[in-house]
């Protein structure tokens, strides 16, 4: 009974730690294809999105656009990469824009962020993970 | 100087809209807020709170263009009114064109809003707090007109060190601003005003015109390291000037200065505050016997601590203590009359991404914050709770 129940732990284990590893993200960044960036940080992507900075690490002019608030990838976004709730990402841009010291990204649909990153060679953008991504570039998150 | 700016960017503003090419890079936000305050004793704000009053009420509108990928202008209209304070008047809440030159720094022209503090920027943007009154010892909403903005210019920016040693903002300004009519030192002034014109025998006069005085500061904040932990300074030089009648008063320059902290992870939200307002603020009489000067100093000395808890996506509470006393001219800080004591708790409830609703009650022990002896006048009681409820629309 005893090596079952090893047995019975290691696979449970594995079986767990291969979802949890293998969790794929809900969304993608994307950039314009001219962009020879291949993979961003986390912080970075933040700064950009929060716009505390309007360059990629490669300094190349960086803009931003955001899907709209009541979108489920948006809050997935939030949550893993600007590390807020989408609701105190509100409440973020809210303080700068009443306050007058700066305005969120634009926001669009999906169809809209893929429109934009591929025509503007600065733009960076996130869309869902099953999202056709043809003609843009998906470029890679890493912790640092 | 304010006419012209404010004339120049409206300019820029209609120019703006009139080249359809460039709509598409306007964002036009809003906001607008309806409040209710009732209190068991004393009435709060200049409002009749103890019966219940619903003279509380703003409204915004901003548009903001970037005109470049340095340069963006923009302006806020708003309506403000609570109590005698404010007005129907729509006002100029900001105006301004913002440079950057890069990260590290930035440049904004025109009238801006002061940076000092937590909240001091953002004070009148209620949907973008928990709270439906920010802790009044610090920040009081019966005198934000005069706190919010000056007119002149701040340069600013941030300096990035990477992960090990987290992120420099710095900001300086300086400029003018200007108290409003319909504010809370105006209305404090104008009480003073009868007793000293009687003592010198003077006609009655109120104040007609806006005080105004200097500005210059600065703000230093430490994003660490350790994500969400802000640790800043902030500190200013002010004075002012203004009459009534044969009455002049001045407030010599004075530094307020300013320490705050914040932490913030997920849905969990903690800061605190310490303010020191010393004010060498004085009164002058000219009779026929000469000039007759009446010191009248004030200290205060406040200080806050809040936290609060984003339960789900829509709803979220907290509590804060704040602490206030005046210990101007060496008076007793113990009396009800120098000083305040706010507890709260607050809950605030947003049906969607735009529309939401708080209710809050304040335990309030003292009357030197927003307590008029006018609306008052059968004398203040020593305690105070203040039910504090508001519903507000942001786009």
């Amino acid at each position: 009974m005893k090596p079952l129940h090893v047995c019975a732990a290691v696979m449970f284990l594995s079986l767990a730690s291969a979802t949890v590893g293998g969790q794929d993200k809900t969304y993608k960044i994307i950039v314009n294809p001219s962009n020879p960036m291949v993979s961003i940080t986390r912080e970075n992507v933040s700064r950009i999105f929060l716009k505390k900075t309007t360059k990629f690490p490669n300094g190349l002019n960086a803009s931003p656009v955001d899907l709209p608030a009541n979108s489920g990838t948006r809050e997935s976004f939030s949550k893993d990469v600007l590390g807020k709730t989408a609701a105190s990402v509100e409440a973020y841009w809210q303080q700068l824009i009443f306050s007058g010291r700066d305005v969120p990204p634009p926001q669009k649909k999906e169809g809209g962020v893929l429109d934009f990153v591929r025509s503007n060679d600065n733009g960076i953008g996130y869309v869902s993970a099953s999202t056709d991504t043809t003609g843009v570039k998906v470029v890679t998150v890493t912790q640092f | 100087m304010r006419r012209v700016v404010v004339g120049l960017l409206l300019l820029c503003a209609s120019s703006m809209f009139a080249q359809e090419q460039e709509l598409s890079n306007i964002q036009i936000h809003g906001f607008a807020a309806q409040g209710l305050l009732y209190s068991s004793a004393n009435n709060y704000l200049s409002t009749s709170s103890s019966s219940g009053s619903l003279a509380w009420t703003d409204g915004a509108v901003s548009f903001s263009d970037q005109v470049s990928d340095k340069l963006r202008v923009g302006l806020q209209m708003r309506v403000s009114q609570l109590g005698e304070f404010g007005g129907s008047n729509l006002q100029v809440d900001w105006a301004s064109g913002d440079y950057r030159a890069n990260d590290k720094l930035r440049f904004s022209v025109g009238k801006v809003k002061t940076v000092v503090g937590l909240f001091n920027d953002t004070q009148d943007v209620d949907a973008a707090h928990l709270w439906a009154l920010l802790p009044q010892d610090v920040y009081p909403i019966d005198n934000k007109s005069f706190d919010l903005a000056h007119y002149g210019a701040d340069f600013y920016g941030e300096i990035a060190s990477g992960n090990h040693a987290g992120t420099l903002s710095y900001r300086a300004y300086a400029g003018y601003r200007t108290l409003d009519l319909g504010s809370g030192y105006v209305k404090e002034i104008n009480l003073t005003l009868p007793s000293l014109q009687q003592a010198f025998g003077l006609p009655d006069a109120q104040i007609t015109s806006s005080p105004s005085g200097k500005v210059f500061g600065g703000d230093l904040r430490w994003q660490s390291p350790l994500k969400g932990l802000l640790i800043g300074a902030s500190a200013s030089a002010e004075d002012m000037q203004g009459s009534a009648g044969a009455i002049s008063f001045r407030a010599a320059r004075n530094v307020v200065t300013q320490e705050y902290a914040k932490f913030e992870k997920g849905k969990f939200f903690t800061a605190f505050e310490i303010k020191r307002m010393p004010v060498g603020f004085s009164l002058t009489a000219n009779t026929a016997g000469g000039l007759f000067t009446v010191p009248n100093p004030v200290d205060w000395r406040s200080w806050y601590v809040m936290t609060s808890y984003r339960a789900t996506e829509k709803f979220q509470f907290g509590t804060y203590y704040s602490h206030l006393v005046d210990a101007g001219g060496g008076q007793n800080t113990s009396l009800s009359g120098n000083h305040s004591k706010d507890w709260t708790i607050s809950g605030r409830y947003n049906f969607n991404p735009h529309f939401y609703a708080k209710l809050e009650e304040h335990f309030v022990h003292g009357t030197d914050t927003g307590f008029y002896s006018d609306s008052n006048p059968n004398g203040k009681k020593p305690r105070t709770n203040i039910l504090a409820a508001r519903i507000g629309v942001a786009f």
